[in-house]
């Protein structure tokens, strides 16, 4: 395993941190807030990062394992050292809960322990929704976009970082694709931050809101989330807007190049809008009697179908109090969550047709044994690959929800609680139900669970693979046998040498 | 410059490799999904699963928009075909792997008829290659540039061998011919000697002189000897075929050996040599033939593990010059180490040529100062010589004394042609518009005649 390249591109991503950190380091002088938490980090970070990257190695070359490794290390990376200006603060103390709210952050959960958000420096709350941003889009694709790395390794940097089972590429070159996905996601932001300056709202606010947006994060900086603000103008763009970043932000390049077909045969896209508005009508119907009018009635509902299911996690409404049928229909859409390649977390909904097709083809497999099925998504055969890896996946993520839930139990919550906890930060949306829903949040929960649940964040944002690799016993124990096998061969060198000291050895065998 | 690539097969993986380092857009089509996940693990390309004569297909890969198509499936007529439909499409260059020998003949109908911009015959190339080879036999590999006229030899020093123990500033006073020193690998390390570099026993040299001088230098050399007259060959492929006729030209008699009956039914009707039906891996069949007293033994089957036994077993046998084709150069040090120095491969071929012409295509449509006319690679694929012709004066590099020159390291000029005149340049040369330069470097992905300058 090539370890050098790997610190070196880790020193990339952490100098790039330390890029983005100057924002919120802006944000602070222009409200005469302390820079001085910015500036210890921007600190740590160049000291660290620089003597990475200057050591640039010699081979340059990454295999699949390298390129998860890199993208699970960088994540953990940034959730730390993104941590430093919460505790340096003082907004958050504890180091380990300022790592949950970066790493809630940047993961685009929106999970907070936070209770009291809006006497917290601007600053703050500025880099807090900015990582959303950064995180929603990855800040690999980031590197890439910027940075001419040469070799076609890079491919596997983007397939480890970019959600959803999909192509990956728009265009042959790497940095290309990279530049056009980070091209849209710019414009789609500011396109936002314009529209919710016309609603009303200040320059402050409309960027934050705007990021936590796009990132489809859902950190907030009033305490009562996107409610507090009492503007139903501002609730129908934000709730659009999170249903566009919820979509495959393939089918925007699609559209700028006119491939119309490309669009009109998208399986995943038709689902994904059916599956909104059939949740919105059914909460609506369900929930009628608790308004007042019909058209808060509709507003609250389409924004809660796509808050969830764009794995945002804004609030306009306490979904605790709702009828049971309103919230089982919420925890199935957490669960999906949005389109393969968009901002969104989850399951993802192409992968959820996937997993539905070939259930269905194993049944019409027990009927008829011999038969051959072929899966099919927008009309054009499916890889076995593809459909045995989203089973696959869909596998590991039950197993990993029932351990952690089974974990955090300890606290003492209910199992409500516990499961939409882990669930909401698994699928990285925020709110959960009962004690973690819209109006509570994360901070009763133990140091450790907090911890647990920062991973499981993590976890959901890379989709599991890349962070298992990274925590597996397999990828370490490997590279601690071929240091032992190094130290084996100098010693055996040195010996040799020893022996045939007066010899002439032809230099190549040395 | 955008460029869609039609079969991901050997040749078709190192050409990605190869161009998607020098930074062009590629567009891979291929039947097989899993070539095309295993191609774009290796480099940074686009895959697109299908036919690649399939106008559907290739407007997918932006046929109409692309610069360049190359065809290089294991069916001529689809590549013949793909290279067509894509200029119909609107592509600008295209070129067509083609090795069946009936249509190879047929080159220039293809050019002008159906639009191909170039076509690569990877089995002539081969054979032009070993021909190339069996004029000079004491040498490991040789090259020519501008049509003959410069040739590029390597060899290895010997203990005893006129050069050795040598410093390069006084080679002129002790040879007669004019040739210069362009690279030395030692201890695998290459090196771009200056004048105060001494020769070692064991050293690989390449050395540049033109083509009257360079028999007359091998004997001073001590390497000259008499040309070949008679070879064995393995392996009766489409590359014996060609070589077959070049061979019966320069009156060398030749013994082939081939297992397919067919094949050996076929070349005995086109050829006036010996065609033997039988399997080359034999030893008795090999030393019955004369592998002893053969002046040079070439193994060009199909399969690169025989090739590379029988070779290894004719050396060990036979004093004449051993030829071996191999078609994946991946072992090619391997090769080496085991003492087989003319290794020869079709693919390795096939990729200079190809990389040649997208460099040049590449070139033209930047400016119009220089052209590169050839590409080749010598000392295991590490070093690269391009020949450029000078179109027009340029500031900073023509009517200026080489030793004047702002030139980047690593980087030697190795020859000049002038009036058909090649001329082994010193200090005090100048480079002149209309020329033909021969430049010689390690670094790779040059374009234009300008890289060599420092800027």
């Amino acid at each position: 395993m090539n370890v050098k390249m790997i610190r070196y591109l880790l020193g990339i991503i952490l100098l790039i941190e330390a890029g983005l950190l100057l924002f919120p380091l802006l944000v602070a002088l222009l409200y005469g807030e302390s820079i001085r938490p910015f500036l210890i980090t921007i600190g740590i970070l160049i000291l660290i990062s620089v003597p990475f990257i200057i050591l640039k190695p010699q081979n340059t070359q990454i295999y699949t394992k390298e390129g998860f490794i890199c993208v699970a290390g960088a994540w953990l990376l940034m959730s730390v050292f993104g941590a430093i200006p919460f505790v340096a603060s003082g907004t958050i103390p504890n180091f380990i809960s300022a790592f949950f709210e970066t790493a809630s952050g940047f993961t685009t959960t929106g999970a907070s322990i936070l209770t009291e958000i809006e006497s917290l420096p601007k600053s703050i709350l500025f880099w807090r929704s900015f990582t959303h941003w950064i995180g929603g889009m990855g800040v690999l694709v980031f590197m890439l976009a910027i940075l001419p790395l040469a070799g076609g390794q890079t491919m596997y940097l983007m397939r480890a970082e970019v959600p959803g089972p999909t192509k990956g590429k728009l265009v042959p070159k790497m940095q290309n694709s990279a530049l056009i996905l980070y091209g849209i996601y710019v414009v789609m932001t500011v396109l936002l931050f314009f529209i919710l300056l016309l609603c009303g709202m200040d320059a402050y606010h409309a960027s934050v809101n705007a990021f936590a947006t796009a990132g489809t994060g859902g950190f907030s900086v009033l305490n009562n989330s996107i409610a507090g603000y009492n503007n139903p103008a501002v609730e129908w763009v934000i709730a659009i807007f999170m249903l566009l970043f919820g979509i495959n932000f393939n089918l925007y390049y699609f559209m700028i190049i006119k491939r119309w077909s490309e669009i009109r045969k998208n399986e995943e896209l038709y689902t994904f809008l059916a599956i909104c508005l059939i949740s919105t009508v059914a909460i609506a119907a369900n929930t009628w009697k608790l308004f007042e009018n019909a058209g808060d009635c509709i507003r609250t509902a389409f924004f809660q179908v796509t808050t969830i299911i764009s794995t945002c996690g804004f609030a306009t409404a306490d979904f605790n109090l709702w009828p049971a049928l309103s919230q089982s229909i919420l925890i199935l859409l957490m669960l999906m969550g949005s389109c393969a390649g968009s901002t969104a977390g989850g399951l993802k909904i192409s992968r959820v047709i996937l997993i539905c097709k070939g259930t269905l083809r194993e049944i019409r497999h027990v009927l008829r044994p011999k038969s051959v099925n072929v899966v099919r998504l927008d009309g054009e055969p499916v890889e076995e690959d593809v459909v045995r890896s989203a089973i696959g996946y869909l596998a590991l993520y039950l197993l990993l929800l029932v351990f952690t839930t089974f974990i955090i139990s300890i606290d003492g919550y209910s199992l409500e609680t516990n499961l939409t906890a882990t669930i909401a930060c698994l699928n990285n949306i925020g709110p959960g139900l009962k004690e973690v829903g819209p109006t509570g949040n994360f901070s009763g929960y133990s140091l450790f669970s907090q911890f647990l649940l920062a991973l499981n964040m993590l976890f959901g944002r890379l989709e599991i693979m890349p962070m298992m690799i990274l925590f597996s016993p397999f990828t370490w124990k490997k590279i601690r046998e071929q240091k032992k096998l190094a130290r084996k061969r100098k010693l055996n060198q040195l010996k040799k040498q020893d022996l045939k000291s007066d010899e002439t050895i032809p230099k190549k065998y040395w | 410059m955008q460029i869609i690539i039609i079969g991901g097969g050997t040749v078709g993986a190192a050409i990605c490799k190869q161009l998607a380092a020098e930074g062009h857009s590629i567009t891979v089509i291929d039947t097989d999904q899993s070539i095309l996940n295993e191609i774009s693990n290796i480099c940074d390309i686009f895959g697109i699963a299908g036919n690649g004569a399939d106008v559907a297909v290739l407007r997918e890969a932006g046929a109409e928009k692309a610069d360049l198509l190359i065809a290089l499936t294991l069916s001529d007529e689809i590549n013949i075909l793909a290279c067509a439909a894509a200029k119909k499409l609107g592509a600008k260059h295209t070129i067509a792997r083609v090795r069946t020998p009936e249509y190879a003949e047929l080159m220039n109908f293809m050019r002008e008829e159906m639009n191909l911009s170039f076509t690569v015959n990877p089995d002539l190339a081969v054979a032009k290659a070993i021909h190339r080879m069996l004029r000079f036999p004491s040498v490991a590999k040789v090259d020519t540039f501008s049509h003959g006229r410069v040739e590029f030899v390597e060899f290895t020093i010997t203990k005893n061998a006129p050069l050795c123990g040598k410093k390069l500033i006084d080679l002129r006073g002790i040879f007669h011919y004019g040739f210069l020193v362009c690279a030395v690998l030692r201890d695998e390390i290459i090196y771009i000697p200056s004048g105060d570099f001494y020769l070692e026993a064991g050293d690989e040299v390449c050395i540049t002189a033109s083509e009257e001088d360079l028999p007359h230098l091998l004997k001073e050399f001590g390497l000259y000897s008499d040309p070949v007259k008679n070879v064995l060959i393995v392996g009766g492929g489409r590359t014996t075929y060609y070589l077959q006729k070049m061979l019966h030209q320069s009156k060398i008699k030749m013994t082939i050996i081939e297992k397919d009956k067919v094949r050996c039914r076929e070349l005995a009707e086109r050829c006036p040599c010996t065609v033997i039906c039988d399997n080359g891996t034999k030893q008795e069949l090999l030393l019955e033939e004369g592998l002893e007293q053969i002046d040079a033994f070439l193994a060009i089957s199909d399969s690169d593990e025989e090739n590379v036994l029988i070779s290894m077993y004719a050396q060990t046998v036979s004093s004449g010059k051993i030829i071996t084709r191999v078609n994946s150069m991946s072992y090619a040090e391997l090769f080496r180490e085991v003492g087989l120095d003319s290794i020869i491969s079709p693919q390795t071929s096939t990729v200079y040529n190809i990389v040649r012409y997208v460099r040049a295509v590449a070139n033209a449509s930047s400016n119009e100062t220089s052209e590169i006319e050839s590409l080749s690679r010598f000392m295991n694929d590490r070093m690269e010589a391009l020949e450029f012709r000078i179109k027009k004066d340029i500031e900073g590099l023509t009517n200026i004394p080489l030793r004047l020159l702002q030139k980047r390291h690593g980087i030697l000029i190795a020859c000049i042609v002038r009036n058909n005149r090649v001329m082994i340049p010193y200090g005090n040369d100048e480079i002149y518009s209309g020329d033909i330069v021969i430049i010689v470097t390690a670094q790779g992905q040059m374009k234009n005649i300008k890289d060599i300058l420092r800027i």
